[in-house]
């Protein structure tokens, strides 16, 4: 392939390139930056110990932010389940598993929680990290606009 | 062994756990505490969100697979939880997100642990002036002088999308240092 047809016949400014790399350079040779925030003297000898302490003094269990907000995303999710199937069907963990994984709903985030007014869903559990985080958050954002989504779970 | 397989695996054992411990805090502390610090501005701040970033790391290492690198993960954490400390701060203070970085960027001039020369001063007033990813991709880039596929890990973003926010970065900044 021609460099021609590599750029769709594109092209820049004569120079341009070499522009972009003169501004680095021109930012490099400013800043021998020596950092301009400071820590209190002794700091990090002082953090070191307290995260230490942190860290093997923690308390057992933490109590996670979200699960009050669990139940209401767990009401629209098992709403969806009730339009489309018996109550008598619905009596597991399992199956509500098995039909979130099933079904893909073309649902809306406002419209899944309109869904939650109706009063008599009873629902049982369903483990929160089943959900995605982006999933999480839309909702809890349309529920309440002053929810902090706070992250719990962390996978590489 | 590989270094960091060796400390994860030390990490996931609850007989060296503590020592893993240990050399985590030991060789990434200052890391972590100064690229916290600049998406937070303020020490105490700073100190705070190390402290949630190391309690989430403890609490998580055992969901850690090796497939990424361990300190591209620990930035990872370090990041959300400094953005996060940020929003439910500005929150509180019944200010934007922008509003409350405002602020933040105005009290450095009076921050007792903030000072240097001149020259070092503009540059961290026009990097913090910039919109909060383009000053996370420039930190990350410039100062800590981490590679395009390792920001794309910590950021979660393309590298050609972290390439573009670097490049209008930088542009900002000259542009803010010109005037």
């Amino acid at each position: 392939m021609n460099s021609k047809n590599k750029h769709n016949g594109y092209k820049v400014p004569e120079g341009y390139f070499q522009k972009q790399s003169n501004l680095i350079d021109e930012l490099d040779s400013i800043s021998g930056v020596e950092f301009s925030y400071k820590v209190p003297e002794g700091y990090f000898e002082q953090s070191e110990k307290n995260l230490l302490k942190l860290i093997t003094k923690r308390p057992k269990k933490k109590i996670i932010q979200l699960i009050p907000y669990a139940a209401s995303i767990a009401a629209c999710l098992i709403m969806i389940i009730l339009l489309n199937n018996p109550p008598e069907e619905i009596n597991s963990n399992a199956f509500v598993e098995s039909y979130l994984e099933e079904q893909e709903t073309n649902l809306t985030t406002n419209e899944l929680l309109e869904l939650i007014s109706i009063d008599e869903i009873i629902f049982k559990s369903i483990v929160f990290e089943d959900f995605s985080s982006e999933t999480i958050f839309e909702l809890q954002q349309a529920y309440d606009p002053d929810f902090n989504l706070i992250y719990e779970d962390y996978e590489d | 062994m590989e270094k960091q397989t060796i400390l994860v695996h030390a990490l996931q054992n609850p007989k060296t756990q503590e020592a893993g411990f240990k050399t985590l805090i030991k060789e990434y502390q200052q890391p972590l505490y100064w690229h916290i610090r600049k998406i937070v501005f303020d020490h105490e701040d700073a100190d705070d969100v190390l402290q949630n970033t190391y309690i989430k790391i403890f609490k998580n290492i055992k969901k850690f697979r090796g497939e990424s690198k361990l300190f591209t993960w620990m930035y990872r954490i370090a990041t959300n939880e400094a953005l996060t400390f940020i929003t439910q701060k500005s929150k509180k203070l019944g200010l934007s997100i922008n509003e409350y970085n405002e602020n933040q960027i105005n009290q450095l001039e009076a921050d007792v642990f903030f000072e240097g020369d001149v020259i070092a001063q503009k540059l961290q007033f026009a990097v913090a002036k910039l919109p909060e990813k383009q000053r996370l991709v420039f930190n990350l880039k410039y100062f800590e002088e981490l590679k395009y596929e390792e920001i794309s890990e910590i950021l979660e973003t393309s590298v050609g999308g972290l390439k573009a926010s670097y490049h209008h970065a930088v542009k900002k900044i000259k542009n803010e240092l010109e005037k």
